[in-house]
């Protein structure tokens, strides 16, 4: 199929979100999450007119792109991710935009304070990683300097 | 006030209050409620922490002596059940919100119980854990949208909550519009919701002194 001219293509809208998890996902795995959240939520009609696909992913920031239009529809599908690799997420909506570039200036280096660490809670006793007892815990500075 | 209505900060979950706290403010609120909470912080990290009680489907003498046994200063929370309960629960003094719609059989909440829902300034939660999850997805948006129209007809308040049980349950404000929007809300409405906490602890009054004469 030859490349539409651009007054033909369809217009397009990006929208930035932080991916909140433990584990590390690659572009594709974003997309599965994402695809699979729109899906349930807006049937494969649906999918098909939001038109949704990740652009870009660095790190814990990615921008999605969805036909113009449809950008509350994408957020709304973004808000409902809960896993990503098996493993529990969030992908927290940002901004949106009409270009990857004004996007990318959006992202935030990462701050010691705004960082998510895994932290285990153990009552005095020698800590083992494989037992179930130690879940993960999301704390802040202050919870740790309290305990 | 941009409010939180409900977040569990209970014992068995894995996020701290503080961190709750934490992350309510980078998602733009201003209040969070922290139910069945066991610390006692009032504000961390420019976000105010109130504190929540939820009481579940106890009937009759239980449940007004829960209400009663109720610390000043706690937001009351009640699990609706029937309809006949439900309208108890909302002429109660003492009870603030009526939450667990989308557990309600259809007509569960019906136009007298939101006329005097209206009445009574008691507030109706609408938890938008429900519709992340996806088991429970389909009756909360049919049941949300439902009490939408009540609200619209009769104009009880109206309250957004994350029902987050832990940090990644939270979410911000552009992504609740969006979920509200799901089940028709327009942006307007959502706003409202979310600020409609402080009417409902501090309503406003017939009259009102504002100034003393000395």
């Amino acid at each position: 199929m030859s490349v539409l001219p651009p007054t033909l293509r369809e217009n397009r809208r990006y929208v930035l979100f932080r991916i909140i998890t433990l584990v590390n996902p690659t572009q594709k795995e974003v997309y599965r999450s994402m695809a699979d959240s729109v899906s349930a939520l807006f049937g494969d009609a649906g999918a098909a007119e939001i038109h949704p696909a990740v652009v870009w992913s660095e790190g814990e920031y990615a921008i999605a792109r969805c036909t113009r239009g449809y950008e509350q529809s994408l957020i709304a599908a973004l808000a409902v991710v809960t896993k990503v690799c098996g493993e529990p997420a969030a992908f927290r909506s940002l901004a949106t935009s009409g270009t990857i570039l004004s996007l990318k200036k959006k992202v935030i280096p990462e701050s010691i304070d705004d960082t998510t660490y895994p932290g285990y809670l153990c009552a005095g006793k020698k800590v083992n990683n494989l037992s179930k007892e130690n879940g993960h815990r999301y704390l802040t500075r202050d919870d740790i300097i309290k305990e | 006030m941009i409010t939180d209505a409900c977040v569990y900060a209970n014992d068995s979950s894995n996020t701290t209050l503080r961190r709750f706290a934490l992350t309510a403010a980078s998602c733009g609120f201003s209040c969070i409620i922290a139910c069945d909470s066991a610390e006692d912080i009032p504000e961390y990290a420019g976000v105010s922490i109130l504190k929540g009680k939820l009481i579940g489907r106890v009937t009759g003498k239980a449940f007004l002596d829960a209400v009663r046994k109720t610390p000043a200063g706690t937001v009351v929370f009640v699990q609706a059940g029937e309809n006949s309960f439900n309208r108890t629960v909302i002429t109660t003094k003492g009870v603030h919100l009526l939450t667990g719609i989308a557990d309600l059989p259809k007509g569960g909440f019906d136009h007298i119980t939101a006329k005097m829902a209206a009445q009574q300034n008691t507030g109706v939660v609408l938890d938008l854990s429900r519709i992340i999850d996806p088991k429970t997805r389909r009756t909360a948006l049919s049941r949300y949208a439902e009490i939408l129209a009540f609200h619209r007809k009769f104009r009880f308040p109206l309250v957004l909550a994350s029902g987050a049980s832990d940090c990644l349950g939270q979410r911000n404000i552009t992504e609740i519009a969006a979920l509200a929007a799901l089940f028709g809300m327009t942006k307007g409405e959502a706003d409202a919701a979310l600020c409609a906490v402080e009417g409902i602890l501090s309503p406003k009054k017939t009259v009102e002194i504002v100034e003393e004469e000395s």
